[in-house]
């Protein structure tokens, strides 16, 4: 089960699991934001190198603009799977 | 624990309530299952990405043996393949060099001990092993 929420502050909520089923319907999210926004990692309990994929992919977009994403609320694997990725170099991290 | 999959991306919730119950019955961590999970749909997906005309099922082969889980993948349509040569992915590199692929083998690469691949005239089987912590649950 995965769930993704845009709200009206920037946020966008994930939760569930994030797999390779699940990438078409977080590109439909992810593509609809042109400024800086926060990603809430809180309720998130698993992401693949797919889904990682999207964020990336979104990041190097929105850097294009001056903007960026907000990672926050990793529980500890997911949080080991972005270190080992490197991405806490190019994402700005807060853990839960 | 062996179980044959149908050559598919929608097969990735079945081999994830596959390793669901491999995980239970050996009473592993939550660690261990986010990486037996990673391992699993980052293999499975590159199978299909790499050779879609393929028709074979997919085997997947789970096993705990001294500590050591041990990980076999097994596609009787496959196309040659040497995981050894598979490309290399810059952790460090900028967001600007950052490419888009690559970043599944790297993670089971980082995730595991050991991964060795056999090819023979169309039958590929990939063994990885990861060591485990002493204490489960």
């Amino acid at each position: 089960m995965f769930e993704i929420k845009l709200t009206p502050e920037k946020v966008i909520l994930l939760s569930g699991r994030f797999d390779s089923l699940q990438t078409d319907r977080a590109l439909q999210i992810f593509g609809s934001v042109n400024e800086t926004a926060t990603v809430d990692f809180t309720q998130l309990e698993y992401i693949s190198s797919a889904g990682m994929s999207v964020l990336l992919a979104t990041q190097k977009r929105l850097r294009n603009k001056g903007q960026q994403l907000k990672l926050t609320g990793m529980n500890p694997h997911v949080r080991e799977i972005f270190k080992y990725a490197g991405f806490d170099m190019i994402f700005d991290i807060n853990s839960a | 624990m062996r179980t044959q999959f149908k050559r598919d991306i929608q097969s990735i919730s079945s081999v994830f309530e596959f390793a669901k119950s491999f995980v239970q019955q050996n009473q592993l961590d939550s660690q261990t299952a986010f990486s037996l999970d990673l391992i699993l749909e980052e293999i499975f997906s590159n199978i299909l990405k790499y050779n879609k005309g393929g028709k074979a099922e997919i085997g997947i082969e789970l096993c705990l043996d001294n500590n050591i889980l041990m990980i076999q993948i097994i596609d009787e349509c496959s196309n040659p393949f040497d995981f050894s040569e598979a490309g290399s992915y810059d952790s460090s590199a900028s967001l600007e060099k950052r490419p888009i692929g690559k970043l599944g083998l790297h993670l089971v690469k980082t995730l595991t001990d050991q991964i060795s691949s056999d090819y023979q005239t169309g039958f590929s089987k990939l063994t990885i092993k990861k060591k485990l912590k002493e204490l489960h649950v």
